[in-house]
């Protein structure tokens, strides 16, 4: 791979896609099939499933290089998230029969803050790994059910066997500081002020 | 612009990023979203935040394999590429929202959620069966050059046209799309007017299969409904010759 790839910004090489340049796609794969299919992987539990999300997931940038919108923020954020709905929406196939505890395992958030390890480089992943970390435990286990384990909010609720409104809470304040620990300045989108 | 404490919205906002929220209502948000910069803004850092949070998890590398796989897949002829059997439902899927919100762009008299809904899943459908794809492109000195990607099965009716950068229409005139038989008769495509930010994206039925079509037009007609023929200037537009294709 040339330099030129290497050094290229994430959206230098979606404009390249576009053009079906596929030495753009191979970048883009070698900087976050990892991070992609060790999500699924955490999310499905299931190699073969989690292989095939990644695959999936990497042909439909290819196809739909414009479905990705520069304007709604960073590709790194936007293309976990995608991994994320589609793991869950495999998750939910699965386990449309079985019962919903099954799907209450939460998640295997690893707690180990080594940066050699973290899956994509970076500021971002490191200031939500120490937030997560400091979040109180109540607020920590509603994420962790809706993010990784795909429970809505009321079954969170059910489950938990607490008011919806006070999951809402939870949740809500989680992805604040979530948010308030990544925004470089602190604009906070709370209701404090 | 209706001006509104954040806090007021927080809570849908957050369950719109999530997914939780049922098509009706998303689809109510994001038509504020049109116009509120601010929850624009705020629902772009809970995605983020969201989307972030997916790096903490274990790591471990993909076989290999895979990423030959990948690259093999994409790879692919143009005639296979567009027909693999996995997109089937996959945009649904993952991009259900993502598609309500460009759909929200399409701004027709109309427009009710139901059919909004609708018409994402059969965004969705014909993308998932598109065998063909090319570019729409600019023909006036002001637009781009390529203005956006038409997608369409050959031997069917329906297309997705997805759109961008185009300026809005003059006061009183809308787009409208003109699909070119091949005997160069024009048929109405439907009138849109883009967001915004200049997108549209639109879902297209033919009177045809696409294999008796050999292009599309966009010009500027009176609105609210257009024109029985095109009366207006060309804008933009996307030529094919499935002879030339078939015998390449
Ligand atoms: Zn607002």
């Amino acid at each position: 791979m040339d330099d030129d790839t290497l050094a290229a910004s994430d959206g230098e090489l979606i404009a390249r896609l576009r053009s079906r340049d596929r030495a753009a796609l191979a970048a883009l794969y070698d900087r976050y099939a990892r991070s992609v299919y060790s999500l699924a992987l955490s999310i499905v539990r299931d190699r073969a499933v989690a292989e095939d999300i990644t695959q999936e997931l990497f042909l439909q940038l290819w196809q739909y290089p414009e479905l990705y919108d520069a304007e709604r923020g960073r590709f790194a954020p936007w293309f976990l998230r995608a991994a994320r709905n589609r793991a869950i929406d495999a998750l939910r196939r699965r386990q449309r029969d079985r019962r919903l505890g099954e799907r209450l395992h939460g998640a295997s958030v690893d707690e180990r803050d080594d940066p050699d390890d973290a899956a994509v480089a970076g500021e971002e992943a490191a200031r939500v790994r120490r937030t997560l970390a400091d979040l109180d435990g109540e607020q920590r286990q509603v994420i962790e059910l809706a993010y990784f384990g795909g429970l809505t909010q009321r079954e969170i609720a059910e489950h938990l066997g607490i008011p919806l409104g006070t999951v809402k809470t939870r949740v809500r304040t989680a992805l604040r500081r979530l948010a308030d620990a990544l925004a470089r300045e602190r604009e906070p989108w709370s209701d404090t002020r | 612009m209706e001006r509104h404490a954040l806090s007021e919205r927080a809570p849908e906002l957050v369950e719109y990023a999530l997914g939780e929220l049922e098509p009706a209502e998303a689809e109510r948000l994001a038509r504020h979203l049109e116009t509120c910069a601010a929850c624009r803004e705020a629902l772009r850092r809970i995605e983020e935040a969201l989307g972030w949070l997916g790096t903490v998890v274990p790591q471990h590398d993909p076989p290999p394999a895979l990423r030959a796989r990948v690259l093999a897949a994409a790879g692919g002829s143009d005639r296979s590429r567009w027909r693999l059997a996995w997109a089937r439902g996959l945009l649904a899927a993952a991009f259900g929202l993502l598609l309500v919100a460009l759909l929200f762009a399409v701004a027709r008299a109309d427009r009710r959620a139901e059919e909004l809904a609708g018409r994402a899943m059969t965004a969705a459908e014909v993308l998932a069966t598109a065998d063909w794809s090319t570019e729409m492109r600019g023909e006036q000195p002001s637009l781009p050059s390529v203005v956006g990607q038409v997608y369409l099965e050959r031997e069917g009716q329906r297309a997705v046209v997805a759109l961008e950068g185009l300026p809005a229409p003059a006061r009183g005139t809308v787009y409208q799309l003109w699909l070119i038989r091949g005997d160069g008769q024009r048929e109405d495509g439907g009138v849109f007017v883009p967001d915004a930010r200049g997108r549209a994206l639109l879902v297209v039925e033919a009177a045809a299969a696409w294999t008796s079509y050999r292009g599309m037009g966009i010009t500027r007609e009176p609105a609210p409904g257009g024109s029985l023929q095109s009366t207006g200037t060309r804008v933009a537009g996307c030529s094919w010759d499935w002879e030339a294709w078939r015998s390449s």
